[in-house]
């Protein structure tokens, strides 16, 4: 490379301003300062989507499809997709019950536990960066607010089971810790044993580290995990995942890599379930 | 620099960023990573006349941390230094040719895609997509320069 050829840029400049910018880089990761700044402007730039798509949008779009006569059409098709995929969510738990958990009465027991009068609610996913998904350790996505914020520590499930939990809300949308989210944190079981698995920043892939020494269970491919509902906030019983892969940690603990079989990215719709205490 | 300018410059990076979340969606599993918005916000800091200095680069950097949902002061602290650079090194570029430059901009676009991944993806960091990716935005580099050079002609006073 060559030489740097003397010039006039300002470097005094640059200097405060990467200073200023580390500054808020440290304060952002270690306490979270601008957690509130960034889920405002989200609230913000998801509702200006909104909007614009209602005011602007859509009306464009409903002009075009009434000259083809066929709004009433594609409407009722809408509503259909959107019905089935929220009867796929309410009847997810029926419709796997035999290999969704251990056994009917954990089924049973589960339905039973569920308040009568407000079991759960449906929401609508408002945004979800893939991107960060696929590439990054955060694993996180945003719902619409029904009436009123979803309660911080709600289970979020789709068709295809546990995709997280909620971890924040504010006045337009809540935000969901997804179960591979590199923070989060599920407690799991086979048979006797029990442990909590952490996510894994890879997507649908869980880790679960155990100290052979104290656990003398041995584990084969494919071996399946259900939540264990320790902790209180996910339900008992249902099946997180199975292994895909044993690996020995650098420190003599075994790792279990378990693919959860809840995949966010198939549905647009998901139901939040409380546990009794919340709700 | 103009406002519209300024707006123009900062309507392309940021197009340029969607374009790259939309793409590497379906690319980041065969660890490769395009850095689109880098390498237009880099173009653009290497073309003007009237510089791209901090200022502006760190607040083209805090917007892209604020759309993006990364870490807060993560691209304005990476657009900023590499604005530093790109400026420090803007005579010596008049010796070195295309091809040159261009592996210039792709070690740059490693190095930035290298920080991300140290804040944003600790845990899985993969030294092969950033080795992979070198490759990938030395390549995205040229059409970027050819296609921007055309967008600049047309739409840029």
């Amino acid at each position: 490379m060559a030489r740097i050829a003397p010039g006039n840029t300002p470097k005094f400049g640059y200097f405060v301003l990467i200073i200023l910018a580390s500054l808020f880089l440290y304060l952002d990761i270690q306490y979270k300062t601008f957690t509130s700044t960034k889920n405002f402007f989200n609230a913000g730039l998801i509702a200006t989507n909104l909007v614009i798509k209602n005011i602007v949008f859509t009306p464009i779009s409903n002009l075009y499809k009434l000259t083809n006569n066929k709004l009433a059409l594609i409407n009722s098709n809408e509503l259909l997709v959107n019905e089935l995929e929220l009867s796929k969510s309410e009847n997810f738990l029926i419709l796997n019950k035999d290999k969704l958990f251990n056994d009917n009465s954990e089924l049973y027991a589960f339905i039973n536990d569920i308040p009568n009068d407000y079991p759960y609610e449906i929401a609508t996913i408002s945004s979800f960066d893939t991107n960060l998904y696929k590439c990054c350790d955060n694993h996180r996505l945003h719902l619409f607010n029904n009436s009123s914020p979803f309660k911080k520590g709600g289970t979020v499930i789709n068709s295809t089971g546990i995709i997280g939990q909620i971890s924040d809300s504010n006045n337009k949308v809540s935000e969901v810790i997804l179960i591979s989210d590199i923070n989060h944190s599920i407690p799991i079981k086979s048979n006797t044993f029990f442990c909590n698995a952490n996510g894994s920043g890879k997507p649908q892939v869980l880790e679960c580290k155990y100290d052979p020494s104290l656990w003398k269970e041995s584990f084969e491919i494919g071996r399946i995990f259900y939540s264990s509902g320790l902790g209180g906030i996910f339900p008992e019983g249902i099946m997180v995942g199975s292994i895909i892969s044993i690996e020995n940690a650098a420190d003599g603990d075994i790792l279990l890599n378990i693919e959860s079989i809840a995949n966010p990215l198939t549905q647009k719709n998901v139901i939040v379930l409380y546990p009794n205490d919340i709700k | 620099m103009t406002l519209n300018n300024f707006i123009r410059i900062f309507i392309t990076i940021i197009f340029a960023n969607y374009i790259n979340s939309k793409i590497n969606f379906f690319i980041t599993d065969y660890y490769i990573n395009f850095t689109l918005g880098f390498l237009v916000f880099s173009y653009w800091v290497y073309t003007l006349k009237e510089h791209l200095y901090a200022l502006p680069s760190f607040c083209i950097g805090l917007s892209i941390d604020l759309i993006s949902g990364s870490p807060f002061g993560l691209n304005a602290l990476l657009f900023s230094i590499s604005s530093y650079i790109i400026h420090s090194y803007r005579y010596s570029f008049k010796i070195f040719s295309f091809l040159q430059v261009t592996i210039f901009f792709a070690f740059l676009a490693m190095f930035y895609l290298g920080f991300i991944h140290i804040f944003m993806n600790t845990a899985n960091f993969s030294y092969l997509l950033i080795f992979l990716s070198f490759f990938l935005n030395g390549i995205a580099w040229v059409f970027i320069y050819i296609l921007m050079n055309r967008f600049k002609k047309i739409f840029y006073k």
